[in-house]
């Protein structure tokens, strides 16, 4: 039974078939909380430095968090972390459903899978047993299909929770993402390539040891508080109601909607493509949640008048807007069929759109041809935006690495460096990850935190949505973080670094404690208060509000030194060219970028707010204060000056 | 009048299992899905859930079914398994028309909705209103 008195990880090697458990006392799970805090640490501790990230020496480490399994309202969150071959830096990707609960019911607070295998298997774990079996039978199966047909042969595991990759991680596209609960998916960094290169097709979980708190009274009381807050905060009935999604309108209109490859702000029949038309005309089947989770922002859609049959969890703000605003589709069947492809294959659906919108401007520019042919169907498109056709045909040749997918498959700064030209000035992305749907021009704060983001210029390690003031919410966190609801304005750059940084402290708790960014961000309906009461209850660790906040620079910390020791440039911190470099025009005539002197201004001072050097190094003192440095060997990082 | 539990079929099920969480953890002292009175069956694939409650039949085919007469009525008129007659024989899980009798396999024991002694606590979590008490007053 898992019961908080230790952590718990379950280590398996895939080189030789064997397992074995290690324990981490009760002094870890205050120092980084649970989850990815212990697991970022072990990721520093057991990956060499300069690895291959597709060799046996990298991990996958799965966390769900220490609240999974429990009724903390969105405890359904497990991290998964590794070294990315997109980036080759620090990765950590985050899945909801199913899954995590399960591992927590049987017995383990994280898994870590290290070695690669000869041939293709899958991991089960039922409560104390670990076994392997083969899983040549699902080999070039879809993350449905080889969900499915898990569940079918194994009657002894009554509802097994399956985490796979699809063909997409068979074929080690840079970008395939590890699924579970069907469409739930560690999407960013290409997890799913490295779970493909250790030859992992599925983990199959199922526990019956169940999860004991430590005050049963105390953390229902917890539970109940978050409850009525989620219940009140307007912005979780929005996302119950219109999905993620239901953003589409507004940043449209506000001119901020990132449209063809990030070349505007703003697109004609954007409703077509929005939540509301998701939710008013018929495409949404049902509303879905995760483990726990009380808000329902997910979906389950299905295409109406083209593509006909095509039925899938989603589609997400993210997935949508990048098909529809990004490849400039504005009808939602092409964009639905497309949701339905990268979740069968197990792609991300982020940086695959973006390398498809990529190609179309690089074949208007004339750096590619204008047309491609699909192997498989010699069938020939036109490469170009606008064309629904073109893009899920590229969708099918990504995830199977054919003809001008192969190119694409390995991301676009890759792809970028391949065509050469001034192609790579188009290509959206940082440190080699794909930029998310954020338009980062306007919105000051969330262009340092894409700039600091160790993992590349995406919204999953800090979300500072508050600094837009859009939710009365929104300009409380504000005020708390600044002391003046007037720094709720996206487009400057004043007391950004310091809003930055809470936030990123706030979602490194999140994660580790296994919740969902949706609640504790974004919606701001579970506070740091909350979720240090629940703690305590869970834990019995008498924690204070400034202790979580001091673990979560901990972790922060480990994540800045793993990509340290990995050599990354002293001018990794930046944002794509465009962005820097090209003006964003919005309807109203307002014009607005990312220029080198704001950003240098900002990561000074979230330097300084870091406690780190001029160049985003962590110093020796910034170790000991953490007190790192019995974990941080000497010699093996460059410390900050 | 007395409260019952039931099930609003015009509300939508998102399957987020807050009612079996609240459920272990107030009659088991731990969060186990599988140890709950009330079940949600979940079709992941096509995100269909749907909740089984207890109907607390008047002619309860799992008492009848009990060879021990283990399936007594409480003081609250509410059939509750009488635990140290229970011998995990399993009939009563057959017999019930709604799947709704569950069975805790480390304690070989059958388990049932007792309504939380009158004070229904599945409900009051229940974010889609699928679960609600009527009798209320």
């Amino acid at each position: 039974m898992s019961a908080f008195n230790s952590f718990k990880v379950l280590h398996v090697n895939l080189n030789d078939l064997s397992f074995r458990v290690e324990i981490f006392d009760e002094t870890y799970l205050k120092r980084f909380l649970g989850g990815r805090g212990i697991t970022s640490y072990i990721l520093y501790r057991d990956v060499p430095k300069g690895i291959d990230p597709l060799g046996p020496e990298n991990i996958l480490a799965f966390a769900p968090g220490t609240f999974g399994g429990t009724s903390a309202p969105t405890a359904a969150r497990t991290t998964v972390t590794g070294k990315s071959p997109a980036t080759g830096l620090f990765m950590k990707a985050n899945m909801g459903g199913h899954w995590g609960a399960e591992l927590r019911y049987a017995g383990y607070d994280a898994l870590v899978v290290h070695g690669n295998s000869s041939t293709w298997i899958n991991l089960i774990i039922k409560n104390d047993e670990v076994r392997f079996e083969s899983a040549e039978q699902y080999l070039g199966q879809g993350v449905k299909d080889t969900t499915a047909n898990i569940s079918k042969s194994h009657q002894d595991l009554p509802d097994v929770a399956v985490c796979c990759i699809g063909q997409a991680g068979e074929h080690l596209v840079k970008y395939a993402g590890i699924f579970s609960s069907v469409y739930n998916t560690a999407a960013r960094g290409g997890l799913g390539a490295v779970m493909g290169a250790k030859k992992l097709k599925a983990i199959c979980c199922f526990g019956r040891s169940g999860v004991a708190v430590k005050d049963n009274i105390e953390f229902l009381a917890a539970v109940r508080e978050c409850l009525g807050s989620i219940k009140s905060v307007g912005r979780c009935a929005y996302y119950k109601e219109y999905g993620t999604a239901g953003g589409m309108i507004g940043l449209n209109e506000s001119g901020t909607l990132p449209v063809r490859n990030f070349q505007l702000g703003y697109m004609k029949n954007v409703y077509n493509i929005s939540g509301q038309a998701l939710t008013e005309k018929g495409y949404l089947v049902r509303r879905d949640s995760c483990f726990s989770c009380t808000i329902s922002c997910k979906r389950y859609s299905k295409t109406l008048d083209e593509y006909k049959g095509c039925e899938s969890g989603g589609p997400e703000y993210e997935t949508i807007s990048v098909f529809g605003a990004g490849c400039m589709i504005d009808r939602m069947d092409p964009c639905l069929r497309a949701n339905y492809l990268v979740n069968l294959y197990g792609l991300d659906s982020i940086s695959c759109g973006s390398a498809i919108q990529w190609a179309m401007e690089t074949a208007e520019k004339g750096l590619l041809p204008k047309t491609f042919k699909d192997p498989a169907s010699g069938k020939e498109y036109t490469l170009e935006f606008g064309n629904a056709e073109a893009m899920l045909a590229l969708i099918d040749m990504i995830a199977f690495r054919r003809g001008l997918g192969n190119l694409l498959a390995d991301g676009v700064k890759a792809a970028a460096e391949q065509i050469g030209g001034d192609s790579w000035k188009w290509a959206i992305e940082g440190k080699g990850l794909e930029q998310s749907r954020v338009e980062t021009r306007v919105a000051k704060g969330y262009g340092l935190a894409f700039a600091t983001n160790p993992r590349g210029p995406d919204h999953l390690y800090g979300q500072p949505m508050a600094e837009g003031g859009y939710s009365p919410e929104m300009r409380e966190i504000i005020t708390l973080i600044t002391g003046s609801e007037k720094y709720a304005v996206s487009d400057s750059i004043a007391k950004k670094p310091e809003i930055v940084a809470w936030h990123e402290e706030v979602f490194a708790i999140t994660d580790a404690l296994g919740l969902c960014s949706r609640a504790t961000l974004s919606t701001y309906a579970i506070s740091p208060e909350h979720m240090a009461r629940l703690y305590e209850a869970a834990t019995g660790i008498k924690i204070a509000e400034t202790e979580m906040f001091e673990a979560a620079r901990r972790i922060i910390n480990m994540e800045r030194f793993y990509n340290i020791r990995e050599g990354m440039e002293n001018d990794a911190d930046r944002l794509p060219w465009r962005l820097m470099n090209e003006p964003l025009r919005r309807p109203n005539g307002d014009v607005h970028m990312n220029s080198k002197e704001e950003l240098k201004e900002m990561l000074g001072k979230y330097y300084v707010i870091r406690e780190w050097d001029g160049s985003g190094r962590p110093t020796k003192a910034t170790i000991q204060k953490y007190g790192l440095d019995d974990l941080i060997k000497p010699g093996d990082c460059d410390y900050g000056d | 009048m007395k409260k019952r539990l039931e099930i609003d079929r015009s509300a939508q099920c998102v399957g987020c299992r807050q009612c079996e969480l609240i459920c272990s953890l107030l009659h088991e002292n731990i969060f186990a899905p599988w140890l709950s009175r009330v079940t949600i069956i979940k079709n992941e694939a096509t995100a269909d859930s749907r909740a089984i409650i207890c109907r607390q039949c008047k002619n309860a085919q799992c008492a009848s079914a009990c060879p021990n007469q283990a399936i007594i009525m409480g003081a609250d008129g509410v059939l509750v398994v009488d635990s140290s007659r229970c011998d995990g024989c399993m009939e009563c899980v057959k017999a019930c028309p709604f799947n709704a009798m569950r069975f805790n396999e480390s304690k070989h024991l059958a388990i049932k909705c007792d309504l939380c002694g009158g004070d229904i606590q599945c409900a009051t979590v229940c974010p889609a209103h699928v679960l609600i008490v009527e009798g209320e007053r």
